[in-house]
């Protein structure tokens, strides 16, 4: 029998409207309202078909009943520009990556939570605040993905059907956080995103509404600092450093290079003339739509060693993918690729090759 | 008395007798190199090092205090004394082959830092005293100054923290250099050049974060 809830999640995530639903399944969108408000019960057929339509197995169609995750607790990145099946579709795919760390977890110990919150303080304390009861120091973080996940936060891909998503984040059930990332952008990029949504988890939890350019803005100054130390910058004697010398600095923090810029000017160690300077040189050499000869994406570690655990223990991914009702290829958008690639087929051997042979004369 | 070197297995046991863990002795270490590590160029020349030895031994206090272990910090010299009052630890820095139970007991393993009469006679006081020392032994309590005191050394290189339990029995010069017991753990979890509280400021080479998975089996 069809779930209600079931059939909105994976429309959503399909990022389909009604009327698209209907164009795509045949079914008329008077009939697929009453089947997600739970008025009408499709025959089995029809089931099939909105599978079909959806590229999600019967299954996941037919499962229990999923709570969605709601509104309020999720960050976007760049709310404004997003539209309402937009942030439905990520929406869905975050309360997917619930289920398949649902399934991890009964199977494997893992970090628990150690994210505080801290929604008094402004960006940059937090920042510091932060580092200090993490125990960081002031040196740059190698990688962004693994401290988020040694400390309790799942990380996890966002499907590249939402490529209009940068990143989002939230706390499911008000104590497991997740933060989810787009893995199209620039490595550096993805470490900044991965800073910002560590940021509205620190700030932006519990009373306060991680919506709205303020929220996003704190966001993305916590990112600022935390992923460049206000003391570590000035130690490094970046002051009115130009192009050439931010391209050379910013590999230390591995970040974009018009971000380290703008921080500069945020720390007052550039001027704005200084600033507009340096970032029209860098727009000249490519550093504004992209990162030239940039770092690599970080990926999950936590998620790498569970598919090997399972590899080695026997247990294919398969299993795992129908567990949560997906296909193996819904499931790897969610996790990076890092499903292992099987190759199906028995064993052939192929007869050697018979060497050339020939006398040869003295 | 023959010195002795307690290692694995027999270095937490030996640091159980002392009343101690190998989570009080990491507390503190762990709690050290933070703070070091939030030294920078722009600080006083040596003030990461201050700050480990100040905050290794606070961290190590504040961990030991809720199961009855006081402090004194008489002549500069940062103690933690025992419940009972039977004996002290002091964590300070190290050099030579600090943690290695390979090394010598007199000349391989020292202090890092020059020491003064305060410590010169702390370790003579441990040394008139050996005979007697014995923890597991009822002691009537004294001043700080009577009592046996164990060094907490810590030595940071490339590699990262190496650290040990050491009770020292002589000095050469001003470096405290003889020990008549051992106690190194085979746990170390702060190795790796992020431990180095030298190289702050250079782009660290790969020092990567564990995350901990465990299989717990298949359903």
């Amino acid at each position: 029998m069809l779930t209600a809830s079931r059939l909105v999640l994976a429309r959503k995530r399909r990022r389909m409207t009604l009327s698209g639903l209907a164009k795509e399944s045949g079914i008329s969108v008077r009939s697929l309202t009453a089947f997600e408000n739970g008025h009408k019960v499709p025959a089995p057929e029809t089931i099939e078909a909105l599978s079909l339509a959806l590229e999600l197995p019967v299954d996941f169609l037919t499962a229990p009943d999923v709570d969605e995750i709601s509104t309020d607790s999720v960050s976007f990145r760049a709310l404004s520009k997003m539209s309402a099946l937009d942030r439905d579709a990520a929406r869905g795919a975050g309360r997917i990556v619930v289920e398949i760390n649902d399934w991890i977890e009964d199977r494997f110990g893992l970090p628990e939570p150690n994210v505080p919150t801290l929604p008094h303080l402004s960006p940059e304390e937090a920042a510091e605040r932060l580092r200090a009861l993490w125990g960081l120091g002031e040196g740059p973080i190698p990688n962004m993905v693994h401290l988020l996940e040694s400390h309790g936060v799942r990380v996890f891909s966002l499907a590249s059907d939402c490529s209009s998503v940068d990143a989002f984040s939230f706390r499911w059930k008000r104590t497991r956080p997740f933060v989810v990332l787009n893995l199209e952008k620039s490595g550096e990029r993805g470490r900044f995103d991965a800073a910002h949504e560590l940021g509205h988890l620190v700030m932006h939890s519990e009373h306060r509404i991680p919506h709205g350019v303020d929220a996003e803005q704190e966001a993305q100054q916590f990112a600022s600092a935390f992923l460049m130390p206000k003391s570590g910058l000035l130690a490094q004697q970046l002051f009115g450093a130009d192009a050439r010398r931010i391209l050379s600095a910013k590999l230390k923090w591995q970040v974009a290079a018009v971000a380290l810029a703008y921080r500069l000017r945020d720390l007052d160690l550039l001027t704005d003339w200084n600033y507009r300077t340096a970032v029209k040189l860098l727009s000249q050499m490519g550093y504004r739509s992209g990162e030239p000869g940039g770092i690599t994406r970080e990926s999950s570690q936590l998620l790498g060693k569970v598919f090997s655990a399972l590899r080695s223990e026997g247990i294919p991914a398969s299993v795992m993918a129908k567990d949560i009702n997906l296909t193996l290829d819904e499931l790897n958008l969610h996790v990076f690729g890092l499903v292992p690639t099987v190759f199906e087929g028995g064993y052939r051997s192929s007869a050697p090759a018979r060497p050339n042979l020939r006398v040869v004369g003295e | 008395m023959e010195p002795v070197c307690h290692f694995g297995i027999s270095a937490v046991q030996r640091l159980g007798e002392l009343d101690l863990t190998t989570l009080a002795l990491h507390k503190a270490l762990s709690g050290g190199s933070a703070d070091a590590r939030m030294c920078t160029e722009m600080d006083a020349p040596g003030m990461a090092g201050y700050a480990f030895w100040s905050r290794s031994n606070r961290a190590l206090r504040e961990h030991l205090a809720r199961e009855g272990w006081t402090y004194t910090n008489s002549q500069s010299i940062l103690r933690t004394i025992h419940p009972s009052g039977a004996f002290a630890i002091t964590a300070v820095s190290g050099s030579g082959s600090v943690g290695d139970e390979n090394a010598d007991f007199s000349g391989a393993v020292r202090t890092k830092n020059p020491k003064g009469s305060a410590i010169a006679k702390l370790v003579q006081r441990n040394h008139e005293q050996l005979p007697l020392f014995s923890i597991g032994m009822p002691h009537k309590r004294g001043e700080a100054t009577d009592i046996p005191t164990w060094f907490l050394l810590y030595k940071s290189s490339k590699e990262g923290l190496t650290f040990e339990l050491s009770l020292p029995v002589d000095m050469h010069g001003k470096n405290v250099d003889t020990w008549r017991e051992r106690i190194i753990l085979s746990e170390n979890p702060f190795t790796g050049p992020e431990f180095d509280i030298k190289r702050l400021d250079e782009v660290p080479s790969v020092a990567p974060v564990e995350v901990p998975v465990k299989f717990k089996g298949a359903l």
